[in-house]
């Protein structure tokens, strides 16, 4: 518990976000956001130390971050990688994509790699219907990429060519 | 060549302008004008041109939006908060998106009209969190209308003051209706709340509350230049305006078109998105979004898109996402699917919703994976009934009436699927 | 101000109610059940559980009668076909998930889920499928077993540590059917009211451990009492078996202006002194603490009081009733017994709130304020603390006896009266400490749950205390002791249900306006 704190920076980030708000708790989800920017994933102390900012009991903010998907109780990996399987995502291949992922990663639906660099996670719907199916990196989209493009861009990511990102990011 | 002729359109005119998202471009191509007239009238006034315009919210319920205004309580000595719904995730629905990238000023300036006329001084954009390059657009242009005297104090020189902050969601569907987005606000899950109170009187903090959708509140800036009258004449007695849809699915071009209300369905299809692609025979649309219930091919070819003409199909225009389905795609795995979404997204209070839809994803599952049973769809139905009108918010009607919309108008399909995996 | 009055209908009877209530409460008020599991009239409405759906009138849909404010002419019908079937297809959800272990639940016979499933004809489930949601077995937290299987997520329990005692360690996590209940960080409870939470659990997914499989709810004869373990005498229903002989069960029993529906922890559990090692079970006497008789206590004390009444000092607990007290104030002086003193931590009485903003008084016992008002005007002023200590500090005083202690903490006596422990004891109490060694006489006294009588709270409220179990060993309440006293010592003499007598010539004169007579009394107790 003592050790978790928010970096300078952050901490005036926090203090800014909550005089935007007409009470501390409402600052709650961006406070999260800034947590798990710096911890990657929100476990126990970090919510209590969230909580004591706040002003708030730390079983609300428990309650909240199992709320909402975003929030991530587990660490995601470096690359962590969503597909919209959604009606229309699903009806213009979105489980073909789906497959690539378990070929080239061996990971499944929600599921992180042995050597904990990827994940991959089903979500819904991300509004971008159009140009289906949806994949998102670390949640920003990518640009509308098809089956081999999709193993390419992974073959190169596992083989830690990182550039290739910017590549494929809408 | 659009359906409707781009110099006649209200949100999408200006879209191809590649300056359109900044200050200048946006000044340049007449922003800002409607507020500066808009502040000069009386909030009333304001609200009373609305009401002619005839817009109802673009969020999914269309409630009369000038009506929605005059519901708030003024002098009750509680501040009044005016916040905006940019939480689509109707799946389908994808338009808000677009507004919020390309046009972010428009919604600004909408904003200010609102607030205004609600009497609101502080205002909120709760935008879904998946929408991260939006919210980084939004944080920005936020930031020039500051400086550019657009908003915070004394905007654009009136007495009028206005303070906004963009707040972004986390990734729950339930916050896109609007108590569970007040709620949500507040730093709480995004449950929805009872009413009554209703928001108007009671919402965000226990004050008086409205919310818009970023569509709604898009279209402002043009009803208050060009008169609520003018806004009238597009579209039909009933369904006033031009909307957004957002079509998606088997047709070549999938995208956010604008289209007059009462457009015929068909036109959106294969005029504006290019026909069905490889030259697939239609199966269903999806009109409104997820929740909304399919309409046939032959209703397709008769449906016009406004309110009333979709409901006479049993269905809803919802938020406009139209979703093509094709003939070979199995509607078992398409009900399974939506199944799935609101099983996965109900908020769990309600206890008709939340066992419902999970009860529904579990018979749809497995008549999907071949195990399906003849009272299988009587359950279905049955469950589906029970959640309908029972529970706080509408998601578990949004839950069931797809399920019961299915099974009305494509029986025979989920009959043939029993005992055959999908 | 005169509340405003609405006149409406429900169920075809016509009645009236005050203004801004729910329908829900008006169907209470009209006596008419409507189901319900979220509902708890000490929390906020969550109208989550969707079982108290009732049609109005001109109303399309059905509302649920919990968050729908009355209104002038409303028509109601909870019980209509369309209610019903709303009702019954809710309560089928409920039961979807729900385990089907009711031969090994606990709350069996007190589920809320067995009673309106009975009510609703016991209908065959069509619910055939396998897969359930599967959740987390049964938790240990603390002084409650959680099982989270059998939780139909009414948000009773996280409402009532949410808004009750405010420490939201309780909260449901995930959503959907996923939903489950736990405590934030898995570990134990964190307030002290925690046995609430299996009283208002309508289901068998909060259980106290105190009273978990010790008894099936369905052997226990309950009796309507007060709790007298701190000044807020909280209203309390006591259970008993009466073929085992034991008290298992101390409850809450809802009184709006005194403690809600709720009671504190250490009121509920810590009747365990009744049946606990230390018990005083028979009179006592000598340093070895040898079994002696009551007959031959009276001889003694009567013979003592004969021969020099003023070198003793009687010291009479707060926790005694009324009764006992007015019979103490004229039988002691009538044995020549003038010294009479208060035993009381006079530091902790008088608060007229709680210490912990809920319902925890600092005393704790049950009755000083009905204490001072007995002896309010006595020919002989009792005394304080300061006088006690004063008195004890000289040598005039040689005997003291300390009369009508209950339970375990009286550990601040020789503290506060440092002299006493160099005079000759006789002491009357439940239970046994260290410090009572050097008593000459150590006499059994009753629990609260082993006699009757009146005390008054910190509120100044005239409450009834009423014997719940049968009086366990020889022990003796202060009423039948002094009764001892006077008439030698004679058990056959006595008749125990005198004290309504003393009740309704010395007790009701002194609190209330209006002549009451024991069985008069309310068991909602009066207020000042």
């Amino acid at each position: 518990m003592t050790d978790i704190a928010f970096t300078p920076d952050r901490l005036e980030q926090c203090q800014k976000l909550v005089k935007k708000y007409e009470k501390p708790q409402c600052a709650l989800l961006p406070v999260l956001y800034l947590a798990q920017d710096q911890y990657k994933y929100l476990t126990l102390p970090v919510m209590a130390y969230v909580a004591k900012l706040l002003e708030m009991p730390t079983g609300k903010v428990v309650d909240a971050v199992s709320f909402y998907s975003m929030f991530k109780r587990e660490d995601p990996g470096k690359f962590c990688f969503q597909i919209c399987h959604n009606v229309t995502c699903r009806m213009m291949g979105a489980e073909k994509m789906m497959a690539v992922a378990k070929e080239e990663l061996g990971v499944g639906k929600k599921v992180t790699t042995e050597d904990g660099r990827f994940s991959f996670e089903t979500v819904e719907c991300l509004g971008s219907c159009d140009n289906a199916p949806v994949l998102q990196l670390n949640n920003e989209f990518l640009k509308p990429i098809n089956e081999e493009g999709f193993r390419d861009f992974l073959k190169k990511l596992k083989q830690g060519n990182e550039a290739s990102i910017s590549e494929v990011l809408s | 060549m659009s359906v409707l002729a781009q110099e006649r359109k209200i949100l999408l005119k200006h879209i191809a302008e590649p300056d359109l998202g900044t200050l200048k471009g946006y000044e340049r191509l007449g922003g800002y004008q409607a507020l500066k007239k808009a502040l000069t009238m009386a909030p009333t006034a304001v609200i009373e041109e609305v009401k002619v315009s005839g817009i109802r919210g673009r969020g999914g319920a269309g409630f009369p939006t000038g009506m929605k205004w005059s519901f708030v309580p003024q002098n009750t000595g509680k501040p009044i908060y005016l916040l905006c719904n940019a939480d689509e995730s109707e799946p389908g629905c994808f338009k808000d998106k677009l507004l919020l990238e390309k046009n972010p000023f428009a919604l600004l300036e909408g904003i200010a009209i609102a607030a205004h006329a609600v009497g609101s001084k502080k205002s909120y954009i709760y935008i879904r969190g998946e929408y991260a390059k939006a919210a980084r657009i939004l944080e920005k242009a936020i930031a020039e209308a500051y400086q550019a005297g657009y908003l915070g104090q004394k905007v654009m020189g009136s007495a009028f003051s206005v303070d906004l902050v963009l707040h972004r969601g986390a990734g729950a569907y339930i916050c896109g209706e609007e108590t569970g987005l007040i709620s949500s606000l507040e730093g709480k899950k995004g449950q929805p709340k009872l009413k009554p109170p209703f928001p108007a009187v009671s919402g965000y903090l226990g004050c008086p509350t409205v919310v818009n959708n970023v569509e709604t509140l898009s279209t402002l800036p043009w009803i208050l230049q060009n008169s609520g009258a003018a806004y009238a004449k597009y579209g039909t007695e009933k369904s006033t305006g031009t909307r957004l849809f957002c079509l998606s699915g088997w047709v070549n071009k999938p995208g956010v078109y604008e289209l007059e209300l009462g457009t015929p369905l068909v036109d959106l299809i294969e005029k504006e998105g290019g026909g069905m692609k490889d030259g697939a025979k239609l199966k269903a649309v999806i009109p409104g979004g997820s929740s909304t219930p399919p309409l046939t091919a032959a209703e397709v070819a008769e449906a016009r898109l406004d309110f009333e003409s979709i409901g006479k199909f049993g269905s809803f225009l919802g938020a406009g996402g139209v979703i093509v389905i094709p003939e070979h795609v199995s509607l078992v795995g398409i009900l399974e699917t939506i199944a799935e979404f609101y099983w996965d997204e109900s908020c769990g209070q309600c206890t008709p919703c939340r066992e419902g839809t999970g009860w529904l994803y579990k018979i749809m599952k497995m008549i999907a994976d071949g195990q399906g049973k003849k009272s299988d769809i009587a359950d279905l139905n049955k469950t589906a009934n029970l959640m309908m009108g029972t529970t706080i918010c509408a998601l578990s009607d949004a839950a069931a009436m797809p399920v019961l919309g299915f099974l009305k108008k494509f029986p025979q399909e989920f009959e043939a699927a029993l005992g055959t995996p999908h | 101000m005169e509340k405003k009055r609405v006149k409406l209908t429900i169920d075809g009877k016509e009645i009236e109610v005050d203004d801004g209530i729910s329908v829900f409460q008006a169907a209470v008020v009209a006596g008419i059940y409507v189901p319900h599991y979220c509902y708890h009239p000490d929390l906020s409405v969550a109208g989550v559980c969707r079982m108290c759906l009732v049609e109005i009138d001109k109303v399309p849909r059905l509302q649920i009668s919990c968050n729908t404010p009355v209104k002038e002419g409303m028509v109601v019908a909870t019980a209509s076909q369309k209610a019903r079937d709303a009702q019954k297809g809710s309560l089928e959800l409920h039961l979807i998930n729900h385990p089907l272990d009711c031969p090994i639940c606990d709350k069996a016979g007190e589920c809320k889920l067995q009673d309106i499933y009975r009510d609703f004809g016991l209908y065959k489930s069509r619910m055939e499928y396998e897969n359930k949601v599967h959740k987390p077995k049964v938790q240990d937290i603390g002084t409650i077993m959680l099982d989270a299987e059998r939780c139909i997520l009414c948000a009773r329990c996280t409402r009532f540590t949410d808004e009750v005692t405010k420490t939201n360690e309780l909260v449901f996590v995930n959503r959907g059917d996923r939903t489950t209940l736990k405590t934030f960080d898995d570990g134990p409870l964190q307030n002290e009211y925690t046995g609430n939470l299996a009283d208002i659990c309508p289901v068998g997914a909060l259980t106290a451990k105190d009273f978990r499989f010790q008894q099936r709810v369905w052997f226990l004869d309950k009796t309507d009492s007060v709790c007298t373990q701190c000044a807020r005498g909280c209203n309390t229903q006591v259970s008993y078996n009466p073929k085992t002989k034991k008290l298992y069960r101390v409850e809450p029993r809802r009184n709006v202006e005194v403690n809600k529906s709720w009671i504190c922890d250490k009121g509920r559990w810590d009747y365990h002194y009744v049946y606990a090692e230390n018990r005083i079970k028979f009179p006592l006497e000598g340093a070895t603490k040898s079994e002696s008789t009551w007959h031959h206590v009276f001889g003694e004390l009567n013979a003592r009081s004969m021969e020099n009444p003023k070198s003793i000092l009687v010291l009479l607990s707060t926790q005694l009733t009324n009764e006992e007290l007015a019979d103490a104030k004229e039988t002691l002086p009538f044995m020549g017994i003038t010294q009479m003193g208060w035993l009381v931590d006079e530091s902790k009485v008088g608060d007229v709130e709680p210490y912990d903003g809920i319902l925890k008084h600092r005393d704790p016992t049950a009755n000083a304020a009905g204490f001072q008002k007995i002896f309010e005007g006595a020919k002989n002023p009792v005394l304080d603390l300061e006088a006690t200590s004063n008195l004890l500090a000289g040598n005039e005083v040689t005997e003291v006896w300390l009369l009508g202690l209950e339970g375990n903490e009286f550990e601040w006596v020789t503290e506060k009266l440092p002299g006493l422990l160099k005079k000759r004891l006789v002491v009357h109490a439940t239970n046994q400490a260290p410090w009572m060694e050097s008593a000459t006489l150590l006499l059994p006294n009753v629990s609260s749950f082993e006699k009757s009588g009146t005390v008054v709270n910190a509120l100044g409220r005239l409450q009834k205390v009423q014997q719940a179990i049968p009086t366990a060993y020889l022990g003796r309440d202060l009423h039948r002791f002094l009764t001892g006293l006077r008439e030698g010592g004679d058990r056959a003499k006595i008749d125990a249900s005198r004290f309504a007598d003393i009740f309704a010539k010395k007790v009701a004169p002194v609190f209330l306006k209006e002549a009451q007579t024991w069985r008069s009394l309310s068991v909602m107790g009066v207020s000042r």
